[in-house]
């Protein structure tokens, strides 16, 4: 068990985040097994399982569409694992949001086979999303 | 690539959890602590400080005599965030809990515990087990 930063994964990651964010989601994708599950802390419409390209795909650019300010704060890798720190920034009508969050995944052959996302503050995401 | 000293802390503090008291972890905590339970269940909630931390683990415990088990398959570190893959197995009035989690630490400047929150691959149980 070790912890690394920058390292290939890292470079790829913050590069394809970047073009995420500007609505160009195919490279980001590629980091992606095509049986991959996504799991969504909290209750709220974008909480639970999201399996496959399509759905992950979907949840991501939905994330992006709420037009969140997402500022990097660490990222931690070994073999196995990779998780991003994140403060997310956010306005929602009345509603604000501003915490840190944590995505967390499995890397199986070089690919995120599996991922967390996890809210700092599952109430004050939960309520952030609801209408 | 060297071990972060942080990693061998998680190590020290799953070994503390396992073998000793629960107030034996108060040196891991900030004084101001928070600590967040997902889920749907009572021990959901928010835990803030050490005594309201210390007095949720000793509950969990007491709740699962003493076989709630936290086994880490990953933890990885920085100066600032935790993170710890683990498979937590336990027993409760005949219910059997069998999920993996992503732990997710926050430090403060002396490295000590400042926030924590967590998310299972398998929610549900987690609900179900402790209901």
């Amino acid at each position: 068990m070790s912890t690394m930063t920058r390292e290939p994964l890292a470079a790829r990651f913050a590069e394809v985040t970047q073009l995420a964010n500007q609505g160009d989601f195919g490279p980001f994708m590629t980091l992606w097994a095509e049986d991959a599950v996504w799991i969504a802390g909290g209750d709220n419409p974008f909480s639970g399982r999201h399996r496959g390209h399509d759905e992950v795909r979907r949840w991501f650019e939905t994330m992006v569409g709420l037009g969140m300010q997402a500022e990097p704060l660490d990222v931690l890798e070994d073999d196995g694992h990779f998780v991003f720190f994140i403060r997310l920034h956010g306005q929602r009508g009345d509603k604000q949001l501003d915490q840190v969050h944590a995505d967390a995944w499995t890397v199986t052959d070089g690919k995120f086979s599996g991922g967390f996302f996890l809210p700092g503050d599952q109430a004050a995401w939960d309520s952030f999303l609801r209408d | 690539m060297a071990e972060h000293p942080n990693v061998a802390r998680v190590h020290e503090y799953l070994a503390t959890y396992r073998d000793h008291a629960p107030e034996d972890l108060e040196p891991f905590f900030a004084d101001d602590i928070v600590w967040r339970v997902g889920g749907s269940h009572h021990l959901s909630g928010t835990y803030r400080g050490k005594d309201e931390v210390l007095a949720y683990i000793a509950r969990s415990r007491e709740l699962t005599g003493g076989t709630l088990s936290l086994q880490p398959d990953s933890i990885l570190a920085s100066d600032r965030h935790l993170a710890m893959f683990t498979h937590v197995t336990g027993e409760r009035d005949g219910k059997q809990l069998d999920a993996n989690l992503a732990q997710v630490v926050v430090l403060d400047d002396e490295g000590s515990w400042k926030e924590y929150w967590a998310l299972s691959d398998n929610q549900e149980s987690i609900d179900q087990f402790w209901s």
